[in-house]
């Protein structure tokens, strides 16, 4: 019995080894897989590294040399020298790196064949004739070649990499398949060594420990009983297999088992998917807020931060992202009030329990904020910490600030002629006075008069701008007329100026509103003769444009500081130093100018000197040599790399744009001002005093500039800064041209839809033009009824602007056949007549659902809004004052 | 100030600086019949100048002004010793305790705020000069 008991166990002890060995082969194999696949993988990326290099290399060669050729400097060649210097190190480089796969490297050699080719054959060439005959450079670059070449080189990089990509992915899949059946081998191993075992341990009991203690028993008994021992070996098989079945029901019970934690795992996954979801939900909602948030603990250290609050503290406070509460303190050296902000401290410090509210402003930077703290509880009611919202209000104190200001000015403005018309009252009522002196007397009354009634006018435009009841009574005029009658006025006035004046032979005809357009005039003109001194000279000129006309007004007088350019058009504004006062003015004229301006689809600005004089301007739309409109939109890029700009600028002409190119803060911010481009790439690494952040920040606080959509294109992590200063797209550099196009695309077709504008007076077409131009989408002319009809029969537009009186065919007849054809039925119309409406007339044009804008109460905004309604996009609400017919 | 140095029989001189031409206007007009002789600057430098060299006998000052201040010209006016007691009516448009409270720290004797009553200027000039 023992013998075979014997071979039985060390048969199962080598099964058994034998079993663990092989499961360890297996992961030992499958690991050595998993390495290896591993190291094909970094193989690839060293591959992928190499091709982007020689890319980038010849991109560099084609961008230097093209831009000696294009400029002639010499800095552009400096680069060009480098990287042919650097070509055959890198070259060598490149091929030795693909010595795997015989087809990739096939490819490398052709791909190096062909730079060789592009660098011998035709940049080095390029180069030679740029420096001896430039045009006839400039005529290579623009026959493309170049471009050929480096296209038919970069889709040979894209094949390697697409290859190399495809050869790592490949490897990345095998390695997991053979990681997953490692990890699954080894599971299983080891529960079947741990049951094997587990049966061998029962199995031994049986076999071993259970027939000794029987036999012991049954020895025991012998002294006892004399009885004939029966043969145990039946009864022992028969204990096994009951055994046996046991075992084998446990095992069932511990698949069991085992299923239901599988679906206890499922179930938790999904309750981490839900929980991840709803951090993620938190965490942007966090992010959303324009208030900076934290939570800290009662230590004081952070436990939550939204992105507005990191950013906060590290980008203007100064302190770490996660600096507690006491660390954060050291701001206190910084602010204008350190002595509240510390009290704020000790209170918290005091009572745990205490909410607070305090403000703070950044001496050096003039930033105020506005900080709220509160005990935070958790639902048992025990106290966790404390949540820190901070609010900038900087904006806010700066017109609270600003309005107090206004109200000592009014208070002086209001004064100072009131003081005339009352002195001199005084003097006539208690002075027997000649009638000369008399006369003079009353003469200074009425003019003082006058002047406060003119400021009264200022104050109640301005309040029916901020009322939305501000609208222009369209007619046409002659502007070169308006501009002489106006400066004759002010030439009986301003006997100590020299007043000059120039305008063109041709009249420049136009349609707007003539007592604001004059109200303009007036106050520019007014402005340069205060601003100069006695005996300096006023300059107007007059010049059409191309579809406008633009007056300038220069004057020699005090210029404007820099730091305050930027706020010219700002209401309320003034050029201003400490106590003193600026020359007369309401700080209205410049706000109203601008409003008025902007109203009739215009433009208007300035060039200063601090010291040597401004040059305030502005432009109308005029029927002046007016063609199509050309709608091509105009994009800023605001970029210092002089490669990136033109490489830029190359990719956004080819979608047809307009470009105009910064390269510094200061240089873009002027340029977006004097003339605000439909969109601005903007990059945040600039030299000069003016970084991308404060040029986005003052872009975005610029009413002339304000609904310009910039897009930040930067290195740096800073997308939610972007978001959060107003920045409406964030392009991570390094993108590529494509990406760009893509994000510009994106920003201007945002209201890319088609209007047709039919009128047959050209200035009125102009007006409407430049007016809706400002929402961006594709605007047409027509000149009648005819012409519109056969404008829109080759391609319907998505609003039809029209005047109802007009030669050939009239509003009405054109809407009657318009009504004729089902694709035409349901084009929306606004309608800007000049003429009372009958009943009948009005109830037509209801019906056909055609909204209604007079001339003589026109108004751009409510005009924009109305085609944005017709258009399906104006959410907001409308202007006051829209009536629809 | 009524010890102000003035010859028996001649003229005092005033200085009105304003840089409103319409106020300059008025104080002429309110002074200027045979008793006084009105001088005029339109902003702080002028005055300073003028009262250089024509030695006023009393300064009538607007506070607000491009350039340099009322209050600055004040200041300088005290520092220097020549006119440290040439008495000053400062003109004002506001009238709030602050522009006032200033005054007296740059040391003005008088102060009237805009609109004033002319009537009410020649009576006080003339306490303020003992003529």
């Amino acid at each position: 019995m023992s013998d075979t008991l014997g071979r039985r166990l060390i048969s199962a002890s080598a099964l058994l080894t034998m079993l663990v060995v092989l499961i360890f082969a297996g992961m030992v194999y499958a690991i050595g897989d998993l390495r290896n696949a591993g190291r094909q993988e970094r193989h690839s990326e060293e591959v992928i590294a190499a091709s982007s290099a020689m890319q980038t290399l010849v991109l560099n060669l084609e961008t230097s040399s093209r831009g000696y050729v294009i400029t002639r400097k010499q800095p552009f060649l400096g680069p060009w020298t480098r990287n042919v210097d650097a070509f055959p190190g890198q070259a060598a480089n490149f091929v030795a790196r693909l010595n795997g796969e015989p087809q990739q490297q096939q490819l490398a050699r052709s791909i190096v064949a062909g730079v060789r080719s592009y660098i011998d054959d035709y940049s080095k060439g390029l180069v030679a004739t740029a420096r001896s005959e430039p045009s006839a450079a400039a005529a290579i670059v623009s026959a493309g070649e170049g471009k050929r070449r480096v296209d038919a080189l970069r889709a040979k990089f894209g094949t390697l990499v697409a290859a190399e990509t495809d050869l790592a992915a490949h490897e990345r899949a095998n390695a997991e398949a053979a990681g997953r059946w490692a990890t699954r081998a080894g599971i299983a191993g080891i529960i079947g060594s741990a049951l094997l075992i587990l049966v061998f341990a029962v199995y031994l009991a049986r076999a071993i420990v259970r027939p000794l203690r029987r036999m012991a028993v049954e020895a025991g008994t012998l002294t006892t009983y004399d009885v004939s021992v029966h043969e145990p070996e039946a009864g022992r098989n028969a204990s096994l297999k009951r055994q046996n079945t046991a075992l084998e029901l446990q095992s069932d019970g511990l698949k069991a088992h085992q299923v239901t934690m599988e679906a206890h795992q499922v179930t938790m996954e999904a309750h981490q998917v839900t929980l991840e979801r709803l951090v993620d939900i938190n965490r942007a909602l966090l992010d959303a807020s324009v208030d900076g948030i934290r939570l800290v603990d009662l230590e004081g250290r952070t436990l939550l931060a939204n992105s507005v609050i990191e950013h906060l503290t590290t980008a203007i406070f100064g302190v770490p992202k996660y600096a507690t509460l006491q660390e954060g303190s050291a701001i206190a050296d910084r602010l204008t009030d350190p002595a509240s902000y510390l009290a704020t401290m000790e209170t918290i410090a005091a009572d745990p329990d205490c909410a607070t509210r305090d403000d703070f402003e950044l001496a050096d930077v003039r930033r105020a904020f506005e900080r709220h703290t509160g005990p935070v509880h958790d639902s048992a009611g025990e106290l966790i910490g404390r949540i820190i919202v901070i609010r900038e209000i900087t904006a806010e104190r700066d017109a609270a600030r600003l309005k107090s200001e206004l109200v000592a000015t009014v208070s002086h403005e209001l004064r100072t002629p009131l003081t005339g018309v009352l002195g001199f009252a005084e003097l006539l009522m208690h002075h027997d006075l000649d009638d000369d002196t008399g006369r003079r007397y009353l003469q200074t009354i009425h003019s003082e008069a006058q002047r406060l009634t003119a400021l009264v006018d200022d104050f109640l435009d301005v309040q029916k701008i901020e009322a939305g009841r501000f609208t222009l009574a369209l007619e046409s005029f002659e502007l070169a007329a308006l501009l002489e009658h106006e400066v004759e006025i002010f030439a009986a006035q301003a006997t100590k100026h020299r007043l000059e004046f120039e305008t063109p032979d041709e009249p420049l005809a136009m349609v707007g509103d003539r007592n604001r357009i004059g109200q303009v005039i007036a106050n520019l003109l007014s402005n340069a003769i205060k601003y100069s001194p006695a005996g300096g000279a006023v300059t107007i000129t007059a010049i059409p444009r191309e579809g406008f006309a633009r007056v300038m007004v220069s004057d020699s007088g005090l210029g404007i500081p820099k730091d305050q350019q930027a706020q010219v058009f700002t209401r309320f504004f003034r050029v201003d130093s400490s106590d003193t006062r600026e020359i007369g003015g309401t700080g209205l004229g410049l706000a109203l100018c601008h409003e008025i301006v902007t109203a009739h689809g215009g433009r208007i600005g300035f060039e200063s000197t601090e010291g040597v004089g401004s040059t305030f301007w502005f432009e109308l739309p005029s029927a002046w040599r007016a063609s199509a409109a050309d709608n091509r939109a105009r994009v800023l890029v605001i970029e210092d790399d002089p490669a990136l700009a033109t490489l830029l600028a190359e990719c956004l002409a080819l979608d047809g744009l307009e470009v105009e190119m910064a390269a510094a803060g200061e240089s873009g911010l002027e340029r977006a001002l004097a003339n605000p481009p439909a969109v601005v790439c903007l990059d945040i690494f600039l030299p000069g005093a003016l970084d991308g952040w404060q040029v986005l920040v003052q872009l975005k606080a610029n009413p002339l500039t304000a609904h310009v959509p910039v897009i930040v294109c930067t290195g740096e992590k800073g997308r939610s800064t972007a978001a959060t200063l107003g920045a409406t797209e964030f392009v991570a550099k390094p993108f590529t041209g494509d990406q760009l196009r893509e994000a510009v695309a994106r920003q201007l077709s945002a209201e890319r839809s088609s209007v047709l504008v039919v009128d047959d007076d050209l200035a009125l077409r102009r007006l409407v033009v430049e007016t809706l131009a400002r929402d961006g989408g594709e605007l047409r002319e027509a000149a009648d009824g005819l012409e519109a009809l056969a404008m829109i029969a080759v391609r319907p537009p998505d609003v039809l602007v029209m005047d109802l009186a007009m030669p050939k065919l009239d509003g009405f007849a054109m809407l009657d056949r318009l009504l004729e054809r089902a694709e035409t039925r349901q084009i929306p119309v606004v309608v800007l007549t000049g003429r009372d409406l009958t009943g009948a007339e009005r109830r037509l044009l209801r019906e056909r659902n055609a909204s209604v804008l007079e001339k003589r109460k026109y108004s751009g905004d409510q005009l924009r809004w109305l085609v944005r309604q017709a258009l399906g996009q104006a959410a907001e609400p409308a202007p006051v004052s829209t009536r629809a017919a | 100030m009524g010890d102000s140095p003035i010859t028996p029989g001649a003229r005092p001189t005033v200085l009105v600086c304003d840089d409103e031409p319409v106020l300059r206007m008025l104080v002429r007009a309110t002074l200027d019949h045979g008793d006084y002789t009105v001088v005029e600057a339109c902003d702080g430098d002028e005055a300073l100048e003028l009262t250089r060299a024509e030695h006023p006998d009393l300064i009538l000052l607007d506070m607000m002004m491009p350039g340099r201040s009322g209050s600055d010209v004040l200041r300088e006016l005290r520092a220097d010793p020549a006119t440290a007691e040439t008495p000053v009516i400062m003109l004002t448009a506001r009238a709030q305790a602050t522009d006032r409270e200033a005054m007296n720290l740059a040391g003005a004797n008088h102060y009237l705020t805009k609109p004033f009553s002319p009537v009410g200027l020649a009576a006080l000039v003339e306490e303020v000069l003992g003529t």
